[in-house]
């Protein structure tokens, strides 16, 4: 078994080849993890015309991907419940280093690195206390895990850093699973998701915030920030499937911490096809709208930075969202990666009916 | 090189324009005819393990034990000719899971039920198991008790009952969330529409149930035969198998294709090219009489090599029938399997 995987690894070294993965010119690449029908799980870069350039076998299922700053290194997280981070060279494809989760934590498959990039921070769940934590791993500690800080609620799921570089925005999803059981939700009737601005030298909690109480089972998990630390959050709902609760919010951060979630309807046709579950949010590159996918609908829908409703792509099983200069690159679990232009112009760039692109994707 | 290519393209675009165009799912007939029958067992049969149960522990005695077990096995039966239904009203509150939990890696429910064993909460009259741990409310906890060396008796019996009432209830409410009122599920399954608030669509719903199908085969192919069967005849674990301790293993497997197999006939035998529906059923005969082959109890015969090879040679085809699924049925029917939609995050 082990044996496989390290020829399989080496293969896909020979693949790489010694040529730079990044183009010298700055073109874009698109970075997202995969799995082909056989269950093998990788890392792939594309190029802009959805070409697969690279692919790099995971241990397990992958799931949320980081770079930093810099642009040297990109973080693979294994999906929840993972143990693994995997830290790639992003000029060579190599794997430069592999995290393994601390006794008594798992990984939830989202981090974020700080500016300098000498620090990854990553969400993870102490299990058997149930409380999220954020793990922060060091460069200059040969990327050892050098202490961890409160998320300020059950299940952290994406984050991300605001402008001022300190403050993180935390989706702090509500849900309590134990890797014994790892797809059992135990705690559905009391859960309490929160959107948690904590600082991220000292953990300390600056403001949260909650859906309202009847909406409770609102799962705040995933989110995105625009360059003026606007927060566009994406939900799933754990309660009855008739309701039909909201599932996209905005928030702005300001330091009194007086505002509320702006929570957003679509029409209500289309707000009944996000079937109660979003899966990516991201901003587009001038932060004027944001795109939110909703696979179980077969849907992305768009709204204006301002929480307007602009919109809707349909693409069956679609959830991955990368942001371009031109609009979005849509990936779905189809092998398929549409290109996203204006509100309703899709381009089918490619399409690999033996891969299943995974839930999120990255531009580099 | 050039033509022979056109004439493929044709002939694809064609057999697409043909199928859309006779493709016609009789969801509310798969309702009536194959999913609320299975609920309907599921319910009966919970109902009487209940019973059962009542009077053994009324007066505990070796007979009775004997139909009780037997009581359990038919119900856990019933239940599994339910699994590959994975979409409804069985997501809802945990029901899956409570119904039964397994794979168990870590030996969840065994903890479970001695700390449980030793609660006092266990005892008095306001105890409700439903919201227990979802480890101790089902067959998998059930199994223990009563397929242990001694025989069930004082707190043990207490829980085993309340075991037993907890199952009865969760299959009454499948089958009422399924058929009952307004809101009965069968409604919304029956006609998919722009309209309906939980399928848009016939293709949604079509790719709903096909990766029902492709997960439950998985999922006999990858754990219930995959577990115990390890990477080879020496790593054979019989007591990984599901059910190892009632011995139900086979039949439980058994009973499990046979429920896709028969979906697959009510769902969408006739909406396929003659040859295509000849391979897949030939493919689930084939499996059937492949698990025939092998000596009950799986977990003894994993731990054979002679019957490791035939183990294995199942999972190979339930990996085949799996592949004619995910790709030829797909394919030909233009269904999603749904990566991203059913197995979310």
């Amino acid at each position: 078994m082990q044996r496989r995987n390290f020829l399989k690894l080496g293969l896909a070294g020979l693949l790489l080849g010694p040529t730079r993965l990044l183009a010298a010119d700055g073109t874009q690449r698109l970075l997202s993890c995969c799995s082909d029908n056989a269950r093998n799980h990788y890392l792939a870069m594309l190029d802009t015309d959805g070409n697969i350039l690279m692919q790099l076998q995971l241990p397990a299922r992958g799931h949320g991907i980081s770079v930093d700053p810099q642009q040297r290194i990109a973080a693979v997280f294994a999906r929840r419940p993972g143990t693994f981070v995997w830290l790639v060279d992003l000029s060579s494809g190599e794997v430069i280093h592999k995290l393994q989760a601390a006794a008594g934590r798992h990984y939830y498959g989202h981090g974020v690195f700080s500016p300098d990039g000498d620090t990854l921070l990553c969400s993870e769940n102490a299990f058997e206390s149930g409380d999220g934590v954020i793990g922060s791993y060091q460069r200059q500690d040969g990327w050892q895990r050098v202490g961890e800080f409160a998320s300020h609620g059950i299940g952290p799921h994406e984050f991300r850093l605001l402008s001022d570089g300190e403050t993180l925005v935390i989706a702090n999803g509500g849900i309590r699973t134990h890797p014994d059981l790892p797809r059992i939700k135990s705690n559905l009737a009391q859960m309490r998701p929160n959107l948690a601005y904590v600082n991220r030298h000292d953990g300390r909690l600056l403001h949260r915030h909650e859906p309202p109480v009847h909406w409770h089972q609102l799962s705040i998990r995933h989110l995105d920030v625009s360059a003026d630390d606007r927060v566009a959050i994406a939900m799933q709902y754990e309660g009855n499937p008739l309701q039909r609760p909201p599932l996209i919010a905005l928030h702005q951060f300001d330091h009194r911490g007086d505002a509320d979630l702006q929570l957003l309807q679509a029409p209500q046709q289309v707000q009944a096809r996000l079937r109660n579950y979003c899966g990516s949010v991201r901003f587009s590159q001038d932060g004027a709208r944001f795109a939110v996918s909703s696979p179980r609908g077969g849907l992305v829908t768009l709204w204006s930075s301002d929480g307007d409703y602009l919109g809707a792509h349909q693409q069956a099983d679609v959830c991955g969202i990368a942001v371009q200069r031109e609009g979005f690159v849509l990936s779905d679990g189809s092998g398929a990666q549409q290109r996203l232009t204006g509100l309703s112009q899709a381009t089918l760039l490619s399409q690999d009916r033996q891969l299943h692109w995974d839930n999120h994707q990255l531009e580099v | 090189m050039y033509r022979p290519m056109i004439h493929r393209l044709t002939l694809a675009a064609l057999s697409l324009l043909l199928s859309s165009r006779l493709i016609a799912y009789d969801f509310a007939n798969i309702a009536t005819s194959h999913i609320v029958p299975a609920y309907q067992q599921l319910a009966a049969s919970t109902q009487a393990l209940n019973q059962a149960a009542q009077a053994y522990c009324a007066q505990p005695a070796e007979s009775s034990l004997q139909t009780l077990q037997d009581a359990h096995v038919q119900a856990f039966l019933a239940w599994q000719g339910a699994q590959h239904l994975r979409f409804g009203p069985i997501q809802y509150l945990s029901r899956e899971h409570r119904l039964q939990l397994w794979p168990d890696k870590r030996g969840t429910v065994s903890k479970h039920l001695r700390v449980l064993l030793e609660d006092a909460a266990l005892t008095q009259p306001d105890f409700d198991i439903s919201a227990k741990s979802v480890a101790v409310q089902g067959f998998s906890a059930l199994e223990q008790l009563l397929f242990a060396e001694q025989a069930p008796d004082g707190k043990r019996c207490t829980l085993l009952q309340a075991i037993t009432a907890n199952l009865q209830q969760i299959g009454s409410n499948l089958l009422h969330d399924w058929q009952d009122g307004d809101q009965a599920f069968a409604r919304y399954f029956s006609a998919p529409a722009v309209d309906n608030p939980l399928f848009t669509s016939q293709r949604e719903l079509a790719g709903q149930l096909l990766n029902s199908l492709h997960t439950q085969l998985e999922f006999i192919q990858t754990q219930k035969l995959g577990r115990p069967l390890g990477s080879g005849p020496e790593r054979a674990r019989g007591r990984r198998a599901e059910a190892w301790r009632s011995g139900a293993s086979l039949a439980a497997i058994e009973r499990n294709l046979q429920a896709c197999r028969a979906l697959y006939q009510v769902g969408f035998a006739g909406e396929l090219p003659a040859e295509l529906d000849t391979r897949i059923a030939q493919a689930f005969d084939a499996a059937i009489a492949q698990l025939q082959r092998i000596a009950p109890p799986l977990a003894q015969s994993v731990e054979r090599p002679a019957q490791w090879q035939e183990i294995q040679q199942l999972q190979q085809q339930l990996n085949g029938l799996r592949e004619l699924l995910a790709r030829d049925l797909a394919q030909a029917l233009d269904l999603s399997l749904g990566f991203n939609s059913l197995d979310g995050d």
